[in-house]
C-alpha cells in the first residue's frame, strides 16, 4: 500500500528549513554509513596516502572497482611490501646512477620485477666498468675494452 | 548511481526535476536556493529562458560539506517541460541519479501529467535505464489552487503513481512540501550507495 501524500503544511512550517536542513544532513550521514562498505573506505584512504608520496596506485584502484570485497588487509600489505623494495632499490639505482633512480618502474608496484632488472643491469655494468647505461639499458659509454684483449698464440 | 570518490572522499548525486511545462519545476528550485542556508548552496544557472519559461536546464548545486566523512553534493537539474524540447530532456538527463516529477494539479494539465510521465519513461529507457529502477518522487504543485480548478492528490496518485513513489501536495510558490520533495529524493538516491550497480533494460 502507497504512503500517504503529504498534505500541505499550513504556511508557518515552511519557516523551519534551517532544521530540516539539519534534518537531512542527519538523514544523509546516516544513509552514507549505511551505505558505504568500509573496505572501500580503507582501499581510497590507501590510494590517497600513496598518491601523496608519489607512489602509483592503479591496483588498488582496480581493486576500488570490484563488486565484491577484496582480500583488503592482504591487498594492503602486499603493496605496501612492494612499495618497500621498490624504496630499496630506488636507493641502490640512485647509489649507481641517480638518473636511474627516476626511472618511473621505482615508483610502481606492479614494476618490481622491471626496476630490480633496471638495478641489476646498472650493476652488471658497473662491473663491466661501463660509464653510463641510460633508462632503457642502452650503453652510452663503452670502456675501453683493448685491455680486456687476450691475444692467442700464433 | 551516485558518484563516489573513494579517495577523494566525495559524493555527488544528480537530480533531475522533471514534469509538464509550467508545472512549476523552476520554482522549486528557486526556492530551495533562497531558502537553504547560505554557503551551502550555490548559484542558481538558468540556461535561455524566455518568459520565464526554461528552454534548456535550471542547474542548482547544493553542497551539504563533509558528511560522515564524505563531502557531499546534490546537483539539482529541471528540464524543459514542451514536447518538443524531447532532446533536451534527454540530455539533462543523462546520469541522473534520481527524478522528482513535478506534476501541475490544474484538471486540465491531467493530459499533459500522464504525457510527461510516459515521456520520461521513454528518455530513461533511450538512456538503458529501467525506469522503475530510476528512484522517484513525485510532487503534486499547485495544490493552493480552488478545489474546482485542481484534481486532488487522490486523483493524481492514482493517475500518476502507479509505482508507489512517495509522492507530495505542495504549493511551490509559496515553498509548501518543496524541500520535504528534495529531502526524499535525497533520501532514495543515497539508499543506492548500497546497490551494487544500476538496473539496466534487459536486452530484447
Amino acid at each position: 500500500m502507497r504512503p500517504p501524500a503529504a498534505e500541505p503544511p499550513p504556511p508557518a512550517a515552511s519557516a523551519g528549513v534551517d532544521d530540516a536542513f539539519a534534518g537531512l544532513l542527519v538523514e544523509v550521514a546516516l544513509a552514507i554509513e549505511a551505505s558505504v562498505p568500509p573496505w572501500r573506505v580503507r582501499l581510497g584512504e590507501a590510494v590517497a596516502r600513496w598518491q601523496a608520496d608519489g607512489v602509483a596506485t592503479a591496483v588498488l584502484e582496480r581493486a576500488l572497482r570490484l563488486a565484491e570485497p577484496p582480500d583488503v588487509d592482504g591487498l594492503l600489505e602486499a603493496f605496501a611490501s612492494a612499495v618497500a623494495r621498490l624504496r630499496g632499490l630506488a636507493a641502490e639505482a640512485a647509489d649507481l646512477d641517480p638518473a636511474l633512480a627516476a626511472h618511473p618502474a621505482f615508483g610502481d608496484p606492479t614494476r618490481v620485477a622491471e626496476a630490480a632488472a633496471l638495478v641489476a643491469a646498472r650493476r652488471a655494468a658497473r662491473a663491466l666498468g661501463v660509464e653510463r647505461i641510460d633508462r632503457e639499458c642502452w650503453v652510452d659509454t663503452w670502456p675501453d675494452t683493448a685491455s680486456l684483449l687476450v691475444e692467442g698464440d700464433a | 548511481m551516485p558518484l563516489v570518490n573513494y579517495v577523494t572522499r566525495e559524493i555527488t548525486c544528480k537530480i533531475v526535476y522533471y514534469g509538464p511545462g509550467r508545472s512549476g519545476k523552476t520554482t522549486n528550485l528557486r526556492h530551495l536556493h533562497a531558502r537553504l542556508p547560505a554557503g551551502r548552496v550555490g548559484q542558481m544557472v538558468s540556461l535561455a529562458t524566455e518568459g520565464d519559461r526554461t528552454l534548456f536546464f535550471d542547474f542548482l548545486p547544493v553542497d551539504l560539506g563533509v558528511v560522515a566523512g564524505f563531502g557531499t553534493r546534490f546537483q539539482l537539474y529541471t528540464v524543459p517541460g514542451q514536447s518538443y524540447y524531447a532532446a533536451t530532456r534527454r540530455l539533462v538527463l543523462q546520469g541522473a541519479d534520481g527524478v522528482v516529477f513535478v506534476a501541475d494539479s490544474r484538471r486540465r494539465q491531467l493530459d499533459e501529467n500522464v504525457e510527461s510521465l510516459r515521456d520520461l519513461h521513454e528518455q530513461l529507457a533511450a538512456h538503458d535505464v529501467d525506469p522503475r529502477a530510476m528512484p522517484l518522487v513525485l510532487q503534486y504543485n499547485k495544490q493552493d489552487l480552488p478545489g474546482e480548478l485542481r484534481a486532488g492528490v487522490a486523483e493524481l496518485s492514482d493517475a500518476l503513481n502507479f509505482r508507489g513513489a512517495p509522492e507530495f501536495a505542495a504549493d511551490a510558490l509559496a515553498g509548501v512540501n518543496v524541500f520535504e520533495t528534495m529531502r526524499a529524493a535525497c533520501g532514495l538516491v543515497l539508499k543506492r550507495l548500497a546497490t551494487p550497480a544500476p538496473a539496466a533494460l534487459a536486452a530484447p
